[in-house]
């Protein structure tokens, strides 16, 4: 054997290469008991139970406002639903996968833990896996409860009037929300990123959905991420606001941003890198399709 | 079981390993003893796969840790405890072993969580399994990460210095741990600590400025000191080290005087001859102890 081969020098002076290839037999079996774990961790992570704490507080300042007394309870279960799912929920998501995912991956705690057969690519398929078990499970669970309750509210609040396609666009943020959180944990790691991209998911979200013209009323920009912004300025549909039925490209462009996230986070770890390039190329051609078709 | 040739290894312009070459294999314990800075982390990182070395031959287990798939094959085969280990937050003890025995690809829940079991309770930490991480002390936390490196009953383990923050009874009880392993294992342990190298280990070898100075049982190193050891009232100019023992006497390690005391050495006196004689030929200068 020779020394000084290419190949042997990586991060930190360890190995690089395609450690996780092949999978071995129980490879699979660990990133999916892997993944129970984390969806696990991060449905209990604190983030969740703020996100919560929000959402009542919100609904609160409602009922105190007296305006409660002109909405039915179903109208006003619908708002703290919608509330959750559409903006506190996806939110605490980006937190708490992004504190799962780094909590295991502080230098310190890794070294123990590279010294296992499953290495750093598997443990991130294994908290994307996470992501997809545990919040958006959760999502799904809350745009369920939205159709539900929508059915119960008077006519004119408009209750009834969000699609199934503009409603799965809950569980879509969610899982955006988580892979993003996980690439976060990945790339950029250090103190005060993860308060900065929640900050600016909040304000640019609202910012640039929503504004107001000088007579007061709201005017719909064009809706980068989730349609929460427009869904709680009106109680018109997309379709009725866009000269095509275009619910579906949004899915389809909040499909695909989320997908980005979660390739970014797997383009983190030592090993092949080709073929995820190319999905990520695949996946960014797509999004931006929907992008225009949508953004128009 | 481990075989490393020429090992060269170097962090920034300075070189942590220098033509290290050493094999073992069986079961018993090997420690390595050497001074701080001396290459004992970056030998225990090589061992353990976590770091590759820049020349030089290394195979673990039968196999080469530069091939991806062998060293996966080593990993699953492997105990390490890094030197300095941080635990992610949240987890309780049980969950922190149960969430590393997956990562080791024990599949099976009930067999997995038997395990864990198991080696919590070889390192004495049955009952505060369900206690918070950050509630541990820092001598538990340390026997939490020996519990981690102990599972799947590896056939290479590799402590970096495992007894740090352990108090008498714990490290007591470690020995009797890693002796109790030593029956199945191979066992390589670095440490300050030349009493747990004469407690456990079968061969000793010595490090110093990344290069390999000794090589053989405590017994040998402790004889590379023989008749070299001596005790008096004061200093001797001629000691190469010397230290004021409790009983008021000068212990003093080097060429002894006509007439001197000569006393029994210990492993300590050996090391402390080989790093004193090392040190003075590198810097030019005599080794001294203070008390």
């Amino acid at each position: 054997m020779t020394a000084g081969r290419a190949g042997l020098a990586g991060r930190a002076g360890g190995y690089s290469g395609r450690a996780d290839r092949p999978f071995g037999a129980t490879g699979p079996l660990t990133v999916r008991l892997l993944g129970v774990t984390e969806a696990r961790r991060m449905l209990w992570h604190p983030a969740n139970a703020v996100a919560l704490a929000a959402t009542v507080l919100a609904v609160a300042s409602i009922i105190f406002s007296g305006e409660s007394t002109q909405r039915p309870p179903a109208t006003i279960a619908y708002a703290a639903l919608l509330l959750l799912g559409t903006v506190f929920y996806p939110l605490a998501t980006v937190v708490a996968a992004n504190r799962v995912a780094g909590a295991t991956s502080r230098r310190s705690v890794r070294e123990a833990m590279t010294v296992t057969p499953t290495q750093e690519r598997r443990r991130t398929m294994a908290l994307c896996l996470g992501v997809l078990t545990g919040p958006v499970v959760v999502g799904v669970g809350i745009m369920l409860l939205i159709a539900a309750v929508g059915p119960f509210g008077p006519n004119g609040d408009g209750l009834a009037a969000r699609t199934l396609l503009e409603l799965l666009q809950i569980s879509v943020t969610v899982l955006g929300g988580g892979l993003l959180g996980v690439a976060l944990a990945r790339w950029v790691a250090f103190p005060g990123v993860l308060a900065l991209v929640v900050l600016g998911l909040w304000f640019g979200h609202f910012a640039v959905a929503t504004t107001l013209s000088t007579d007061g009323a709201v005017v719909h920009g064009p809706a980068w991420l989730g349609l929460m912004p427009t869904w709680l300025f009106s109680d018109a549909t997309m379709a009725a606001r866009s000269p095509l039925p275009q619910e579906m490209w949004h899915l389809v462009y909040l499909v695909g941003l989320s997908l980005l996230a979660g390739v970014a986070a797997l383009l983190h770890a030592p090993g092949r890198r080709r073929p995820l390039l190319l999905a990520g190329a695949g996946i960014a051609v797509l999004t931006g399709v929907a992008a225009v078709l949508q953004l128009g | 079981m481990l075989e490393i040739q020429n090992v060269v290894k170097s962090y920034g312009g300075r070189r942590a390993l220098d033509g290290v070459t050493l094999t073992a294999g069986g079961t018993g314990v090997l420690g390595v003893l050497g001074p701080n800075g001396a290459g004992k982390t970056t030998l225990m990182r090589v061992l353990a796969t976590v770091a590759a070395v820049d020349a030089g031959a290394v195979r673990l287990l039968g196999r080469d840790p530069r091939v991806p798939d062998d060293r996966t094959g080593i990993r699953r085969r492997l105990g390490y405890v890094p030197q300095e280990a941080g635990f992610p937050r949240g987890f309780t003890a049980f969950e922190y072993v149960d969430y590393v025995a997956i990562l080791k690809e024990h599949v099976d829940r009930r067999a997995r969580h038997d395990e864990v079991r198991r080696v919590l309770a070889a390192v004495e930490l049955t009952d505060l399994g369900g206690r918070k991480i950050r509630k541990l002390s820092g001598g538990m936390r340390r026997r939490l990460l020996i519990a981690q490196a102990l599972l799947g009953r590896p056939e290479l383990l590799v402590l970096d210095e495992p007894t740090v923050g352990l108090d008498p009874e714990q490290r007591l009880r470690f020995r009797d741990t890693v002796s109790e392993l030593a029956q199945r294992c191979t066992v390589v342990i670095s440490t300050h600590q030349t009493e747990d190298v004469s407690a456990l280990c079968s061969r000793v070898v010595v490090l110093h400025q990344g290069r390999l100075l000794a090589d053989g049982s405590p017994a040998d190193l402790a004889g590379a000191a023989d008749g070299r050891v001596w005790t008096g009232a004061t200093r001797h100019p001629g000691a190469r080290l010397a230290w004021r023992t409790a009983e008021g006497t000068v212990r003093q390690i080097g060429d002894p005087p006509p007439g001197s005391v000569l006393v029994p050495p210990t492993l300590e006196d050996g090391y402390l001859l080989l790093i004193g004689a090392e040190s003075a030929t590198v810097d030019g200068s005599e080794g001294q102890v203070a008390a």
